[in-house]
């Protein structure tokens, strides 16, 4: 009888134990399945904007998968590129002890032996501009799924990117660079401490949150 | 005793017969020479696995020493660092050009005598396979540097048939401490970069050379090399190569003064 519950436990063990242990982390706090982790850039090491999951070597810091003590299995990871507006020069995956190169592919799979904690290095670095990289890690082990969403955002003000031309019968507020209002939303009010005269010059404007040249 | 005259008359009769004349002189084909392998290992400041690469390198150079394996860190691609006003980086439009070139996607990689990407993990093997063929030329260089000009001479010798390809010549440079991230993304300020590519001297992808079996050329070149650059730990490579692969390569340091 002993015998049977052993093996019927040394047999359920691998569920428990998965159930139990695979999990992400970010900074130390466990994410719930298909929780996003946003991360803003900001100036590394290298004196360049980069956006980086686990931008330190301290052993809680970024983004982790912790997994069940198990022998023998291994982990299939699946990095999807959702979309990516961010002007990196490179982005690079590492989980698993290897790195890829994501360039522009939007579909990369890794499978490697799982130890307790494993990194999720997803880094883009030299970001130049405004953009955003949105991508969704999944992680399979032993028929378990855990999803993670990542979101890397450059809210750079000083980028001018995605210029659109001003239509003609335009009829929102406008402001310039300096943040003065120069056009309200009914017609073409001066604030006195702006220095544009009678109308529009040429050149950028805030049109609902957005840049606009004026030609 | 005349019998003893006609006997030696008979003797030197039948000890010389006729050889034709075309089979009187025998072909000796020239000793044939030993492969050096040529690894290639396109790295980058930002490649946290990196380091992993260089940690095989140096095995290998411990196992067949650094005149059967040439290592040449090529610093590009989208991990290599070209510096800025904080830092120094390692990466040259050069290294960009070859990493593009090759069609890489990953790093580290590298290429064994030009055979196609081998990953990091695969250099050992592929390494001990190039080593175990012969080489149809012999390669020597000679460099010294003279009021901030390094003088280059290529001798090469033909040891198997006819061979045309490329003889291309690079600028390395050793022992350069500039920041590295390491596996764990660790930053390591004080990493010490080994067989680094400064420039190709004689262009991205060489000139074009021929050799016939048995037949000695020599190419003499000079270059001017950045003042920045520590003339102590230059060393020049060169290599022969064509559609097949890096055919022989070979390199020299800029001090030994062998020849005036």
């Amino acid at each position: 009888m002993n015998k049977i519950l052993l093996l019927t436990a040394f047999l359920l063990a691998p569920v428990f134990a998965g159930a139990q242990g695979l999990e992400f982390k970010y900074q130390g706090e466990a994410l719930e399945d298909g929780a996003t982790v946003t991360i803003s850039a900001e100036e590394d090491f290298f004196g360049e904007m980069s956006c980086e999951t686990n931008p330190s070597d301290a052993p809680q810091n970024g983004l982790l998968l912790k997994c069940p003590p198990l022998v023998g299995s291994t982990v299939t990871a699946e990095l999807q590129i959702l979309s990516n507006t961010l002007k990196a020069s490179s982005i690079q995956w590492c989980m698993g002890g290897e790195c890829t190169l994501v360039g522009n592919k939007t579909q990369l799979e890794k499978t490697f032996s799982p130890g307790p904690t494993v990194q999720v290095l997803l880094d883009a670095t030299n970001i130049i501009g405004e953009g955003a990289l949105s991508a969704k890690l999944t992680v399979s082990l032993n028929e378990q799924t855990k999803t993670v969403y990542i979101q890397f955002v450059n809210e750079d003000a000083t980028g001018i990117n995605n210029i659109e031309l001003l239509p003609s019968n335009h009829n929102h507020a406008i402001f310039d660079l300096g943040g003065c209002r120069v056009v309200n939303g009914s017609g073409v009010e001066h604030k006195a401490q702006c220095s544009l005269l009678n109308g529009l010059k040429k050149g950028l404007y805030i049109v609902d949150g957005k840049k606009i040249l004026r030609q | 005793m005349n019998k003893i005259y006609l006997s030696l008359i008979l003797f030197l009769l039948t000890a010389c017969s006729y050889i034709e004349e075309g089979d009187r002189l025998i072909y000796v084909k020239p000793e044939s020479a030993r492969r050096v392998v040529l690894l290639e290992d396109f790295t980058g400041q930002r490649c946290v696995n990196c380091p992993k690469g260089t940690e095989v390198i140096e095995q290998l150079l411990q196992t067949y020493g650094d005149s059967a394996v040439i290592a040449v860190g090529i610093h590009g691609g989208p991990l290599g660092f070209a510096g800025n006003a904080k830092y120094d980086g390692l990466a040259t439009e050069s290294g960009d050009k070859y990493f593009t070139y090759w069609g890489l996607e990953y790093q580290p990689v590298g290429l064994v005598n030009r055979h196609g990407a081998v990953k990091y993990t695969d250099w050992a093997a592929a390494v001990r396979d190039e080593l175990s063929k012969s080489a149809p030329l012999r390669l020597d260089v000679d460099a010294i540097m003279d009021k901030g000009q390094i003088d280059i001479m290529i001798s090469a010798y033909g040891t198997d048939g006819d061979v045309t390809g490329k003889l291309q010549v690079w600028l390395l440079e050793d022992s350069i401490t500039a920041m590295q991230l390491m596996p764990g993304n660790v930053i390591n300020t004080s990493y010490v970069h080994n067989h680094v590519l400064r420039a190709p001297i004689n262009g991205l992808w060489g000139d074009d050379f021929a050799i016939g079996e048995g037949e000695q050329k020599e190419r003499v070149l000079t270059f001017q090399p950045d003042a920045a650059w520590n003339p102590e730990h230059l060393s020049i490579v060169a290599f022969v190569y064509n559609n097949s692969g890096v055919l022989q390569v070979t390199k020299g340091t800029l001090n030994q003064k062998k020849y005036e």
